[in-house]
């Protein structure tokens, strides 16, 4: 396989029992090996990157700068995103509560958005439907995986939205990407089967790989 | 009324994740591996239930279901 350091690699497994760490090191050792980026710093007993963390609490590697990663976990997936540069991603199962109906939770939904998120976002939600919630919370929270903020008291001042707001609300067709400019980064969304909503940022379009159960 | 918050924190816990048997010390990212939807979920669910706001700032400071019963009862909190 041909590849260059500024491809984005999406490596989306099934949540067998490995740790979300355990496949984010694989994902990154197919990166590194695809990209010829040597990984001369691995920890000699278990041949993994050493993984430290930002004061905010995004994971790094500090061995490794060329190197960068986001990972999430969902339901009965996890999905790693491996990449030359900065970059974050976010998996979500649309979920509900026991024994709710769709009425019931696009209501909590609306009560989230109203209470979390920017008022423009607040308002796309309120006007659409669950999906619309997901779309908007997985771009938030890819974006606060980029930038490292985590969710602090900012997490309502900044939006997510296109300015053609049409991308968003059209109903969304499983493994078929959407993609958007936002706050100078790009994300790109899609459902992975139609209840997973996934979101990627990042700095400019990458050319995603994707692969599947490692 | 520390037992009637941590049976009312137990409650709304296995409402939004499934998830039973945490006690004063579990953690609900370390033990629970709860995520931030849980977590919006679940402050959504106080801020309706005790009529509070929970500004942002406080909810990442909620680590512990102790942390959260301390929390309530510094805001005054009387009544499940």
């Amino acid at each position: 396989m041909s590849s260059r350091s500024d491809d984005l690699y999406l490596v989306l497994s099934e949540a067998d029992g490995a740790s979300s760490e355990q496949k984010m090191q694989e994902a990154a050792r197919i990166f590194a090996k695809d990209c010829g980026i040597p990984l001369s710093n691995v920890d000699p007993k278990t041949g993994t990157l050493r993984v430290a963390r930002t004061i905010t609490g995004k994971p790094f590697f500090p061995d490794c700068a060329q190197i960068k990663f986001s990972v999430s976990h969902s339901g009965t997936y996890i999905i790693c995103a491996v990449s030359g540069s900065e970059v974050g991603v976010d998996l979500q199962q649309h979920t509900r509560m026991k024994g709710e109906t769709e009425e019931e939770a696009l209501c909590r939904f609306r009560k989230i958005a109203k209470r979390f998120f920017h008022e423009e976002e607040s308002q796309f939600v309120e006007n659409g439907n669950c999906d619309d919630f997901f779309k908007i919370w997985t771009a938030k929270e890819s974006y606060v995986k980029f930038t490292g903020q985590g969710m602090d008291s900012h997490y309502g001042d900044f939006s997510v939205m296109p300015e053609d707001r049409t991308l968003l609300s059209s109903r969304f067709v499983p493994n078929r990407p959407v993609q958007w400019d936002a706050m100078g980064l790009c994300f790109t969304q899609m459902l992975i089967e139609p209840d997973y909503t996934l979101c990627i940022c990042t700095r400019g379009k990458k050319n995603i790989v994707v692969l599947h159960n490692i | 009324m520390e037992e009637q918050l941590l049976e009312f924190v137990k409650d709304t816990i296995f409402q939004v994740t499934g998830q039973r048997g945490l006690d004063y010390e579990t953690d609900f990212v370390k033990d629970l591996g709860l995520t931030s939807f849980d977590v919006m979920n679940i402050v959504c669910i106080f801020e309706d239930h005790f009529d509070v706001d929970i500004p942002n700032r406080d909810v990442w400071k909620l680590r512990q279901v102790k942390d959260v019963i301390n929390y309530m009862i510094q805001r005054g909190i009387t009544q499940v």
